[in-house]
């Protein structure tokens, strides 16, 4: 079944899926931490009064999430893939619900690149494509920002070029 | 295709079967599927060509059709028979067989509605994608073909379901056969154009020489009901009527080329048209009169020799043409030849590129036929509606139908297309219901035309106007009774003295406010742009490319019919902000501004006469009640609102007091109620929809009066709702995602038709979405076995999803309009191995989603419509400015 499902989200022919960088692993553990330390802190000590073992079983509960969000950092990071086929932007993700979503060029009315404090220090940016569905506003996390901004204008180019209006 | 058809040859798609590679043996029938995606890609390449061949073993010499498209690259006259043959294979079957499948049975229908599309029809073959591939080949040798077969005048077709363009072509190129028809006066629908009608009888009644109603025998379902909407959809169609009219008229009786007969299986016999002969009639009709800038090429393709003809028919749409010109300053170039200004390809449902189908010997319209002087060549052409003076006229076109049975002449004349009744009255775009088509004027709202060519009034179109004056007024009006309905009560107690001077304060801010703003802000027509200030203190002053515009609404509500003014409401995409509402102003000027609206939008000069329009569909009163009442919900809530009561009573009766618990209950069901039936009922009334070259028309609405215009092209997705009960009276209710209707006005004007019966639902879906016919598209359940995964299909055009068992729902997206494509593998999805697969679009009430695809499959059909859209896209030009693109906006880069 797994390879089944791997089938089914390949890569284009003739093309494999550009994966993003390890960075946006270090990212997510770093929101990760960022959530988890304060809650940790005041959830501990709110607790304590309660009492220690309540604190404890807090910490524990926290270490145990740390734990699968360290994990899972990886291996949602593996799942972030891209590929730029002939007319359209394929990009795939998700850990526990896999998602394939193909993006014609034509259809892209705005591609931007944004990047916040976090992902400026660890270098990285994200793409994100908005077509006229907003439903199907989609990112690209965690490439690196050189990378992003000359996907960014390749996108454009190509948006140029298969532009057919709404 | 018949269930045995189908599973002979199609690689099975879908299967459950846990294996993806299954092969076409498998057995079920219900998924036949000849491309289907259910099938290894490898295989599907391989099959592709066979497949088709082998399809239809139809016993007829249909089946002879169908390999011959597959062999010969000639494709398309093969093709086209094939189909013919396919469906004439099907005939009877073929009912069942779409019941089965849940799909529409509106075959007669098919006939592609825009002419544009034919050169557009080849889709550019996207080789990688085996399965597709192999169609796609296929389908381009066909469209080349088309080209040039059309120059060879092959003449034919009458049939051919599948594919629109070589039609087309023909409509063009020829089928004289049809001339007769319009002369006798019967149904033009058996026109040249719409095949749909399994072919052999249509071609017989081409052969004959003799217009029947194609389809008649076959179909039972079809008759009667069937003429409004071919008559309709042909619409698209009718150009050709118009041409083989005509050509008709000038070699005689059809004999030129196109179907001469049929044989005895009821294959159509062909005879090649000449084209020469063709032109020649051309000539005769008085060439000249039709394009000045586009003479008829003689031996041009078929498309394009249909085209000049075409062009009559969109005189509004089409100042330049008119050697006087009209009276705009602006115009747009002359959009040559080719393209009729309208409805043109993409988008407009029903339009006129649908042409001209005018009576054939009169009226060919003078092509440019410049609004002022009625041209005189053309005879019989009555001076155009919008000539001054001319009134009656005007309203003329749109019952064209109703008048086209009467005087044919005269009501082709003016709007040749709709009104392509012409020959035979017969055509009806009104339900079957409706017996007597309702002049459409009545409804519509000619009136207005008076208002906006008051010579006293300023042209809306042109330079900066304002609203209403009795805006002020009315602001003020608003805020006093809001200032008494609220504080007011309050202030009552103070004193009379006190409340009344309060008010006047309120009242005197009111008028300064109201008065101060309303000075202030304008609206004007730039370019192609609409320009509105507005504020006092914030001053905003907003340009609208009018290319982009989504839809035009102009709302009258009750207090506001009174005094006769209404409410212009442009909507853009761009969620809620994306809405100008222009109020108040009076109706005639509204009217005209929206009239200039859409022209701009069109691309055409602002000053261009309002679009005519053809009627396409009235709700009853009676029905509207009859299908609102007739719905579970409302039933179940009447059902429990009277045993509510009753119990209430019974306690009452028994006990002698008065349960309140019961008001608990019967005051939610009684609201309940209202909302879903009272609301809808009210708002609906007067339900009246109606085609034209700037879009499809509603009208509705008693209380708050409503015309909506939704222009070509800008519906982006259609679905169509069947609950369970309306399915035993053939109605359904058709609602669209049109970009700018997001938001509150999402609910509010998303509902296309409330309440329509099944087969206009579908006929208005290929208006939508022209050259695409939903009943065509084969669906597949899907593999998961679940019921409620609903099925799919895809084919060139359409990717339509049907799910519910209970209250079923159709959407269909056509590739033209997808943003992207989804596909999703939840955590309990993968463990089953099926996933769901989805086709975006701008925000609405559609959101297609074909879930339990088997996930292999899934992965097939997502690349296999990506390419299917990219052809898709590349055939069509974008929804802008519609009027003007040419023809063949779709070359292919």
């Amino acid at each position: 079944m797994t390879a089944r499902i791997d089938a089914a989200f390949a890569a284009p022919t003739g093309t494999s899926w550009t994966r993003v960088s390890a960075s946006l692993t270090w990212y997510r553990r770093a929101v990760l931490v960022a959530v988890l330390v304060p809650a940790l802190v005041l959830g501990g000590a709110a607790l304590w009064i309660v009492g220690w073992w309540w604190a404890l079983a807090w910490a524990v509960l926290v270490a145990v999430a740390a734990a699968a969000g360290w994990w899972a950092a990886r291996a949602v990071r593996d799942t972030w893939g891209y590929a730029e086929g002939e007319t359209d932007l394929y990009l795939t993700y998700g850990l526990v619900t896999r998602q394939l979503v193909v993006i014609p060029y034509g259809r892209m009315q705005v591609v931007d690149v944004t990047s916040d404090l976090l992902e400026q220090a660890l270098g990285m940016a994200t793409v994100q494509v908005r077509t006229a569905a907003t439903t199907a506003d989609t990112r690209i996390p965690g490439l690196r920002l050189d990378d992003a901004v000359q996907l960014r204008d390749r996108l454009a180019a190509r948006s140029e070029t298969f532009s057919t209006g709404l | 295709m018949s269930d045995a058809d189908r599973t002979a040859s199609g690689p099975h798609s879908g299967g459950r079967s846990a294996d993806d590679r299954r092969r076409p043996e498998s057995a079920d029938p219900a998924h036949g599927d000849r491309e289907w995606f259910g099938s290894e890609t490898a295989d599907a390449a391989a099959e592709g060509g066979l497949e088709r061949g082998e399809r239809d073993p139809a016993p007829e010499p249909a089946a002879e059709g169908g390999d011959g498209r597959a062999e010969h690259s000639a494709g398309r006259v093969g093709t086209g028979r094939r189909s013919g043959g396919e469906e004439r294979a099907e005939g009877a079957e073929d009912t069942d067989a779409s019941a089965e499948r849940g799909v529409p049975e509106l075959r007669p229908v098919t006939a592609p509605t825009d002419t544009h599309r034919s050169e557009q029809v080849a889709p550019p073959p996207v080789r990688d994608r085996p399965y597709y591939t192999g169609d796609a080949a296929a389908r381009d040798d066909g469209s080349a073909w088309g080209g040039e077969a059309a120059d060879e005048a092959e003449g034919i077709p009458a049939e051919h379901p599948g594919d629109r363009s070589g039609l087309r072509r023909f409509a063009g190129g020829g089928t004289p056969g049809d001339a007769p028809l319009r002369g006798s006066g019967t149904e033009p629908v058996g026109g040249a154009g719409e095949e749909p009608i399994p072919g052999a009888e249509r071609a017989a009644d081409a052969g004959g020489g003799r217009a029947e109603r194609p389809g008649g025998g076959d179909r039972p379902e079809q008759d009667g009901a069937a003429e409004g909407p071919d008559g309709h959809r042909g619409s698209g169609d009718r150009v050709e009527h118009g041409e083989h009219g005509r050509r008709a008229d000038a070699q005689g009786g059809g004999s030129g080329g196109g179907i001469v007969g049929t044989d005895a299986t009821g294959v159509p016999v062909e005879e090649p048209v000449s084209e020469p002969s063709s032109a020649a009639a051309r000539r005769r009709r008085g060439a000249p009169r039709i394009v000045p800038a586009a003479p008829a090429p003689p031996a041009g393709d078929s498309g394009e020799s249909g085209e000049p003809d075409r062009l009559p028919p969109q005189e509004w749409a089409r100042p330049p043409a008119a050697p006087s010109g009209l009276d705009g300053p602006e115009q747009p170039p002359p959009p040559d030849a080719q393209s009729p200004p309208y409805g043109h390809g993409s988008g407009s449902p029903g339009a006129p590129p649908a042409g001209p189908h005018e009576p054939p010997p009169h009226a060919p319209p003078s092509l440019g036929a410049p609004p002022p002087p009625p041209p005189a060549p053309s005879g019989t052409y009555a001076a155009p509606w919008w000539v001054p003076g001319d009134h009656g006229r005007q309203q003329r076109p749109p019952s064209a139908d109703d008048a086209g049975r009467a005087d044919p002449a005269a009501s082709g004349a003016v709007w040749p297309r709709p009104a392509a009744p012409a020959g035979g009255g017969q055509v009806r775009f009104l339900p079957p219901t409706a017996d007597a088509p309702p002049e459409p004027q009545g409804q519509a709202p000619p009136h207005p035309e008076g208002g906006p060519r008051q010579p006293s009034e300023s042209d809306v179109a042109r330079g900066a106007h304002r609203t209403h004056w009795a805006t002020v007024p009315l602001q003020v009006l608003l805020a006093v009774v809001v200032f008494l309905a609220l504080p007011g009560t309050l202030i009552m107690q103070l004193g009379f003295g006190w409340l009344l001077l309060m008010t006047l304060g309120v009242a005197c801010g009111a008028i300064a406010f109201s008065l101060l703003s309303w000075w202030n802000s304008s609206f004007g027509l730039r370019d192609d742009h609409l320009v509105v200030h507005s504020g006092l203190i914030r001053r905003a002053s907003r340009e609208i490319p009018l290319s982009r515009l989504q839809a035009v609404d102009v709302v009258r509500p009750l207090l506001m019919q009174v005094l006769g003014l209404a409410e212009l409401r442009v909507e853009l995409a761009g969620g809620d902000a994306g809405e100008i509402r222009l109020r108040y102003l009076t109706w005639g000027r509204a009217e005209r501004l929206r009239a200039a609206l859409l022209a701009h939008a069109a691309g055409l000069s602002g000053t261009t006469p309002k679009a005519p329009e053809w009627p396409f569909y009235r709700l009853p009163f009676g029905l509207l009640l009859g299908a609102l009442a007739f719905r579970l919900p409302v039933l179940g809530s009447v059902l429990l609102f009277v045993l509510l009561i009753a119990a209430g009573a019974a306690a009452f009766g028994s006990t002698g007091y008065f349960e309140p618990g019961v008001l608990g209950g019967a005051v939610p069901l009684l609201l309940g109620l209202m909302r879903g039936f009272l609301g809808p009922l009210l708002r609906y009334t007067d339900f009246y929809a109606s085609l034209s070259p700037d879009g499809l028309r509603l009208r509705y609405g008693i209380f708050q009066a409503r015309m909506q215009t939704v222009p070509p092209g800008r519906v982006q997705a259609v679905r169509i709702v069947e609950p369970v009960l309306w399915r035993a009276l053939g109605v359904v209710r058709v609602e669209a995602n049109v970009a700018g209707y997001v938001g509150e006005r999402q609910m509010d004007s998303s509902t296309l038709l409330p309440v329509v019966p099944r087969r206009l639902g579908y006929l208005l879906a290929g208006q939508l979405f022209p050259g695409t016919d939903v009943s065509r598209t084969e669906m597949h359940p899907a593999g998961s076995g679940r019921a409620r995964d609903g099925a799919l299909g895809v084919d060139e055009q359409l990717f339509v999803t049907r799910r519910g068992l209970v209250c079923r729902v159709t959407e269909i997206v056509p590739h033209t309009r997808t943003q992207s494509l989804r596909m999703t593998v939840g955590p309990l999805s993968r463990r089953r191995g099926v996933a769901t697969v989805e086709a975006d679009t701008p925000p609405g009430p559609i959101r297609a989603r074909a879930s339990g695809r088997e996930i292999g499959e899934a992965r097939r059909i997502v690349d296999g419509t990506a390419a299917y859209g990219h052809a898709a896209r590349r055939r069509s030009a974008g929804p802008e400015r519609w009027a003007t693109r040419s023809d063949a906006p779709s070359s292919p880069p």
